[in-house]
């Protein structure tokens, strides 16, 4: 095995913040729930329209929180502007800056596609913002057509969000924890079991557990690809299969704390599983535990990873601590989120069962 | 629209939460808008404007408010060819950059026929010349320019105000400065102070009874530090001018200890010549104690070659040393290893090697069977060896351990010359029959223990090889293992591995060997070198390639001799000469009992500064009158000196006079009564060549690319070494200095008043060695380089002709023969510059020589001994493990130098120095990363911070040199009525010399050195460890 140390011994600050692992769990949680939201409102299977309303809440509030933690991860939010200024087509994450945004306009219009009949009936019921219902609602049709070529786009916008956010991930080859081709098919079924896990909240919130059968069934199978791509990686980097990974298994081998942790993620997903299989609608702690992962395994890759030595060096210590770029920035974020679902729960409500 | 209570306060707290979150970036944007966080420049940020620019057709535009100029670096002692980017309107430093003339920043370097111009384009994007030729300083060398506006410096000459290193101090004038030092009086009010010219006696010896010692003169002694370049012209003043004999640089607290190691096979233990491998086309090195691109200068250098060559060429390494370095890292992959040994066992590592080598007969049998240089040459090998010649070995016989003469085996051989120079070495023929080395045209027999007739008496001989081949075999492999702490297989592996190559593996060590063992664990090391007979072979073991000397006899002036010069005599302050030749020596030798001396002498090492202050101060051989400290500090960087002299050094009845010349108050000059200023990196004049590692000729320039901030003496010339030294000879009246003083080569004298009339003529001499002269700078060349500052000092020092090819060097920074030239014209698999003398696998000036201490004779060939004290005892009888169960060293930091401290950029990536230990110590000792612990030895004790480590051999704290300083800027010091600012970051950390070890054989409290090479010891102190 190749032990590397640190003979300077300062400390390397990370350059992806916790306002990384932020943003790819909010765009994560928001593209999954977007594909959840097809089955029922595109799509008008019966099983799936309680689901996919919530879904679609879902992607709405973490699709606007989403970008807004990037653009505090460039450090000068301003930069963004050099992603069109000066495009680099050789880039994954220069892609994302186009990517992204037609994610977020093609589920903006989907969704608003999809509210226009209810924002009409807003209108006709009277009250302070009734003007404004109707104008939002504009006419209210509900043009199953357009529905579906917004979706497409939409959809097609959340496949290549998820793409990208994998691949500018997984082609960096310093670190070796990140540079598996396994990387994005985690990344996407750990997203796809958190968005399971925040519809499934935000299900049991409103009342409404219909679709519990259909999550549980979601987090299984997502949570299994999940656990079948740790496997993978393992496995490649314990038979030298993948280099980069022997050599990550190497770094982090020297460590007792690796195994904790990977103890950790494997007990609390199985136990997530676990709890997915029981019969019964109890959906709140197979939910939870699917957010657990989808955040954990974001911050092991993303913080954890950059605390491996990029080149002879010992392991970089990170503290998480309570500032913006740290701590009071994350639950800033959750707090943009439970603002956002409250004033789009508030504007439209989501609980009623007859429309959509 | 419902939106209750709950949810609303649910959401202000979410918006709140956000609020606080964001903040940061809130603050970003809207600095971001308002503008108040533009860079001065769209894309450049707020680094200075660039210096030139070069469009996409190559064509230059500089930037008329900067000077670019090339010049030398003193970030260390590799002195490495520079770029230095000044701004005309401030006279700062802006940045350093390499000098793509120069071999030592540039791999492959430009050709000197290369325009400025075209210097300029070569560093840039154009056609991707900047990075294919890559010109480049050290991040050290970036941050050092800093200390040239440090508010430490000295500017004006001070005197001290009260006790010595009491931190206070009054300026004094130059003038008032000169007639003290020249005149003397009571100057302290402390009683009368000799000056300079009363001291200068050159007719009156030290001590009538000894007139070996020499006269009084030698009572004023000159340490410096490393040859910057000026060191001929300080040496001019105070050797052949004043007339000290005791002028004494670092070398003895650097890496003596391989230097001498390696002078001994090469036949040489005073100048030490010594080699490095072809990094470039080697395919194995074994590097000891160094590790390239870290240690061992030229670092940088070496560093670039040994990446290229293990990613380009077939280079792999191993470095074998206590702690790990950044020559093991994930770039180097399995082309470079890390091997931990225990302090100071190398030479079992090289012992066992060679048994190894002997007994698989992988030894170069051809190489080492060829007694004579032409002979090999003839037979295709450039370099030959004293492995046939035969060596007295009869104990009895008056010339035990000397070799074999020609006029013993009944050569005619005048008597004025017998045992000298020409009377030759003998070897064994291939028929029994001893014939005369040199005259042999045959490979001799390289293993002999034979009994020969020698004037009529019956003598055993002993070939080198064969009594090399006795020591290696001394001790089995197992043996060797357990001394040094590497398997056996791993021995026997590094032995295949130097022997697989044929002539590109060598084994290289330095500093590392500064052990009690130090000097036979080089000379072991280096003797390996011999028995794979890879010298002077391409990716072998080459030789420097020297310079284009400055101060000799040169083809347009004489800079080396003048009339009325003394030349110095008598017995150094060191005592690196026999002890059997003293006066001592001889009165105890009439009472039987010669031995021991009342502390060692040194008969093979060079001049030592190690053992000159501890001599000095307690009157052995002689007392010191007056000490002069130029740029030197041997109280910080001799291990154990401060505990050994400092309350003496403070005591002007010891010491009546000390003198420092130094830009900085250091640890030393600090006990000074007068520091003079020095001028400092890019304020000087200077001419100075490679140390090593550099297979070409390689002279870099020195020049006053901005104006030294010293203060000035009474006719305007900045106060510094130079200026000061001269004044000193005009007060004195001493030859070789002022009008007349320099000769030519047509025999007109001219005047050595300001600096600059010696290094324009020292530039001189350069641009005229070789084949032809060098070529005319042009008028762009010296527009663009900021020679334009010098110019009208070139016009009012030189002869006409001369100015523009001076002008030549100073515009390209030195003069540099071009790369292709490395390899020999008529052989390419030979060097150019070869290493002139042969291998000596028996030196017979070594085993000839006695311990002054115990009358036992030294072995004259490689050897492994443990780490002793002077009088040859093993430190572990003394210290044994189980009370002093650790062992220290020092190793080279990647960021600091010994002075560089007052640079707060280094500071800033790397505040201190934590000593490391190895995790299973730290468990031993109940210690954790971070934990403040008592590092004490039998000398001293030190509180440090541990760092965990498990880049250290077990057993071994490592200290990085560099940092616990006491000055530089650590103490404030009163100048008149200032204060110096207080700057609490310089004093950060420790130093391992403050706690070396006393030799406790000796009787004169003197640090422990190497008994051969009278090197320090820092590597492999005993030393115990607690927590606090």
């Amino acid at each position: 095995m190749y032990t590397t140390v640190e003979i300077l011994g300062f400390a390397r600050e990370p350059g992806w913040l916790p306002w990384a692992v932020t943003y790819f769990f909010l765009i994560g949680l928001s593209a999954a729930s977007c594909f959840l939201s097809l089955p029922g409102l595109v799509g008008q299977l019966p099983a799936w329209q309680g689901v996919s309303r919530h879904a679609l809440l879902v992607a709405l509030v973490t699709g606007v929180a989403g970008p807004i933690a990037l653009l505090a991860d460039l450090h000068q939010p301003g930069r963004f502007l050099n992603f069109y200024l000066h495009p680099n087509l050789g880039s994954w994450m220069a892609w994302g800056a186009f990517f992204i945004p037609i994610y977020v306009f093609g589920l903006f219009m989907y969704a608003w596609l999809c509210l226009r009949p209810r924002l009409a009936r807003l209108g006709l019921q009277g009250g302070a913002l009734a003007r404004a219902y109707r104008v939002l609602a504009y006419g209210g049709h509900d043009n199953r057509g357009a529905i579906k070529a917004a979706a497409v786009v939409a959809g097609t916008g959340a496949a290549l969000v998820l793409l990208y956010t994998g691949m500018e991930v997984m082609v960096v080859q310093a670190r070796a924890v990140w540079h598996t081709s396994l990387l994005p098919v985690l990344l996407a079924a750990t997203a796809v079991s958190g968005g399971l896990g925040a519809v499934g909240l935000v299900s049991v919130m409103n009342g409404q557990q219909g679709g519990a059968r259909l999550l549980k069934q979601g987090l299984v199978v997502s949570q299994t690809v999940a656990l079948l791509c740790v496997l993978g990686w393992f496995l490649a980097g314990m038979t030298g299969l993948s280099a980069a990974s022997a050599d990550a298994l190497a770094a982090m081998g020297a460590d007792a704390s690796g195994w904790v942790v990977g103890g950790w993620v494997l007990a609390s997903t199985l136990a997530a599983m676990w709890a997915a299989h029981v019969k019964g609608d109890g959906l709140v702690l197979p939910c939870a535990l699917a957010l657990h992962l989808a955040w954990l395994m974001r911050w092991l890759i993303l913080i954890s990873g950059q605390s491996l030595p990029k080149m002879g060096a010992t392991t970089y210590r990170y503290d998480l601590t309570l500032t913006p770029d740290g701590l009071l920035g994350v639950v800033g974020m959750l707090g943009l989120c439970v603002a956002i679902y409250i004033v789009l729960t508030s504007l439209v409500p989501w609980n009623e069962q007859a429309d959509a | 629209m419902t939106i209750n209570k709950r949810r609303q306060v649910m959401a202000l707290g979410g918006m709140a939460a956000f609020a606080v979150g964001y903040s940061e970036t809130a603050v970003r944007i809207a600095g971001k808008l308002a503008g108040t966080d533009a860079p001065k420049h769209k894309t450049a940020g707020d680094a200075a404007a660039p210096e030139f620019s070069v469009d996409r057709q190559g064509l230059l535009t500089v930037n008329a408010s900067q000077q670019v100029s090339y010049t030398t670096c003193l970030g260390c002692t590799t002195m490495c060819g520079v770029r230095v980017r000044t701004d005309r309107a401030s006279g700062k430093v802006l940045r350093v950059a390499g000098n793509p003339y120069s071999p030592l920043s540039t791999d492959p370097h430009l050709p000197m026929k290369a325009s400025v111009r075209d210097s300029f384009v070569a560093v840039s994007a154009h056609h991707g010349k900047g990075l294919d030729g890559r010109s480049t300083a050290c991040g050290r060398g970036n941050a050092v320019a800093q200390q040239m506006d440090s508010p430490f410096r000295v500017l004006t000459p001070l005197k001290r105000v009260g006790n010595r290193n009491s931190g206070r101090w009054e300026p004094i004038a130059f003038d008032q400065l000169v007639k003290e030092l020249v005149e003397g009086g009571n100057l302290f009010g402390e009683g009368h102070v000799d000056g300079l010219a009363a001291l200068r006696d050159l007719t009156t010896p030290i001590d009538p009874q000894q007139p070996a010692l020499g006269s009084r003169v030698n009572q004023v002694a000159v340490l410096s530090s490393v040859n910057d370049g000026r060191e001929s012209f300080a040496r001019r003043f105070f050797q052949q001018a004043y007339g000290t004999l005791n002028f004494v640089g670092h070398g003895s607290y650097c890496g003596g200890s391989y230097r001498s190691g390696s002078g001994a096979l090469f036949g040489d233990m005073k100048g030490m010549p010594h080699c490095k491998p072809d990094f470039a086309n080697a395919e194995f090195v074994l590097f000891v104690g160094t590790a390239p691109g870290q240690a061992g200068n030229p670092f940088k250098r070496q560093g670039t070659l040994v990446a290229k060559a293990r990613t380009q060429g077939k280079l792999s390494y191993v470095v074998v040393d206590p702690v790990l370095t950044h020559a093991d890292n994930r770039a180097s992959g399995d082309r470079g290893r890390w091997l931990p040994i225990r302090p100071g066992t190398d030479g079992a590592m090289a012992m066992a090697i060679m048994r190894w080598l002997f007994e698989n007969e992988r030894i170069d049998s051809r190489f080492l069977g060829f007694p004579n240089a032409a002979l090999a040459k003839a037979q295709g090998e450039p370099s030959c060896s004293n492995a046939t010649h035969l060596v007295i070995v009869d104990a009895k016989h008056p010339r035990v351990h000397r070799f074999l003469r020609a006029s013993d085996i009944g050569h005619d051989v005048a008597d004025d010359q017998r045992y000298k120079e020409t009377d030759g070495y003998v070897c064994m023929d291939g028929t029994g029959q001893p014939v005369l080395s040199e005259k042999h045209n045959d490979a001799a027999q390289l293993f002999v223990d034979t009994v020969l007739n020698v004037n009529g008496q019956d003598v055993q001989v002993k070939s080198a090889l064969q009594l090399l081949r006795e020591e290696a075999m001394r001790m089995d492999l197992p043996a060797y293992s357990a001394a040094c702490g590497i398997p056996v297989d791993t021995l026997v592996a590094l032995a295949k591995e130097l022997s697989s190559h044929g002539k590109r593996a060598s084994v290289i060590a330095h500093g590392g060997m500064m052990s009690g063992s130090g000097f036979y664990n080089a000379y072991a090391l280096m003797s390996i070198n011999a028995l794979l007979g890879n010298i002077n072979w391409k990716g072998g073991f080459v030789a420097n390639g020297g310079g284009f000397k400055d101060s000799g006899e040169g083809p347009r002036y004489n800079l080396e001799t003048f009339a009325g010069m003394v030349k110095p005599a008598g017995t150094p302050l060191g005592r690196n000469v026999p002890y059997e030749r003293t006066a001592e020596f001889a009165a105890r030798k009439k009472n039987d009992k010669p031995y021991p001396a009342a502390a060692p002498w040194f008969p093979n090492a060079p001049g030592l500064t190690t053992e000159m202050l501890p001599g000095a101060l307690g009157g052995y051989p002689y007392a010191l009158k007056a000490l002069v400290l130029w740029s030197s500090n041997p109280l910080y960087g001799v291990t154990g000196l401060r505990h050994s002299v400092a309350k003496d050094l403070a005591d002007p009845k010891k010491l009546p006079l000390i003198i420092s010349v130094d830009p900085f108050i250091n640890e030393s000059n600090a006990f000074a009564d007068y520091i003079i200023p020095d001028s400092l990196m890019y304020e000087s004049w200077g001419w100075v060549s490679a140390w090593n590692g550099v297979p070409t000729k390689a002279m870099s320039a020195r020049w006053p690319v901005v104006e030294p901030k010293a203060d000035k003496t009474p006719d305007g010339q900045a106060i510094g070494m130079e200026t000061f030294f001269i004044a000193l000879a005009k007060a004195m009246q001493l030859p070789g200095f002022g009008a007349e003083a320099i000769s030519d080569a047509d025999g007109a004298r001219h005047a050595l008043n300001r600096p600059e009339d010696w290094y324009l003529r020292g530039g001189a001499n350069i641009a005229w060695l070789g084949k032809e002269p060098v070529a005319d700078a042009t008028e762009d060349d010296v527009r663009l380089s900021g020679v334009g500052r010098i110019w009208h000092l070139l016009e009012n020092t030189l002869k006409p002709e001369e100015v523009a090819k001076v002008a030549f060097l100073y515009t390209r920074g030195g003069r540099y023969q071009p790369g292709k030239d490395a390899y020999d014209e008529d052989n390419p698999e030979w060097m150019r510059n070869p290493m002139k003398a042969m291998a000596h696998l028996w030196n017979e000036n070594l085993g000839a020589a006695r311990n002054s201490l115990t009358g036992k004779r030294f072995g004259g060939c490689a050897t492994w001994i443990e780490p002793s004290f002077a009088d040859g005892t093993p430190m572990r009888k003394h210290y044994p493990a189980a009370h002093w169960p650790l062992q220290l060293v020092s190793y080279k930091s990647a960021l600091q130098n010994p002075y560089s401290i007052g640079a707060t950029r280094l500071l800033g990536i790397h505040p201190e120095n934590p000593v490391l230990i190895h995790p299973d110590d730290a468990q031993r000792f109940h210690l954790k990363m971070g934990d403040l612990a008592e590092v004490a030895t039998p000398s001293g004790r030190l509180k440090v911070r541990v760092m965990v480590h498990a880049g250290i051999a077990p057993g071994v704290a490592a200290f990085e040199h560099g940092f616990g300083h006491r000055e530089l800027g650590a103490r404030s010091h009163q100048i008149g009525q200032t204060s110096q600012p207080v700057d609490k970051r310089l004093a950060a950390g420790v130093n391992l010399n403050d706690i070396g070890v006393l030799d406790p054989t000796r009787a004169d409290r003197a640090p422990w050195v190497d008994s051969v090479s009278g090197a320090s010891v820092r590597n492999g102190l005993p030393a115990r460890i607690r927590r606090v």
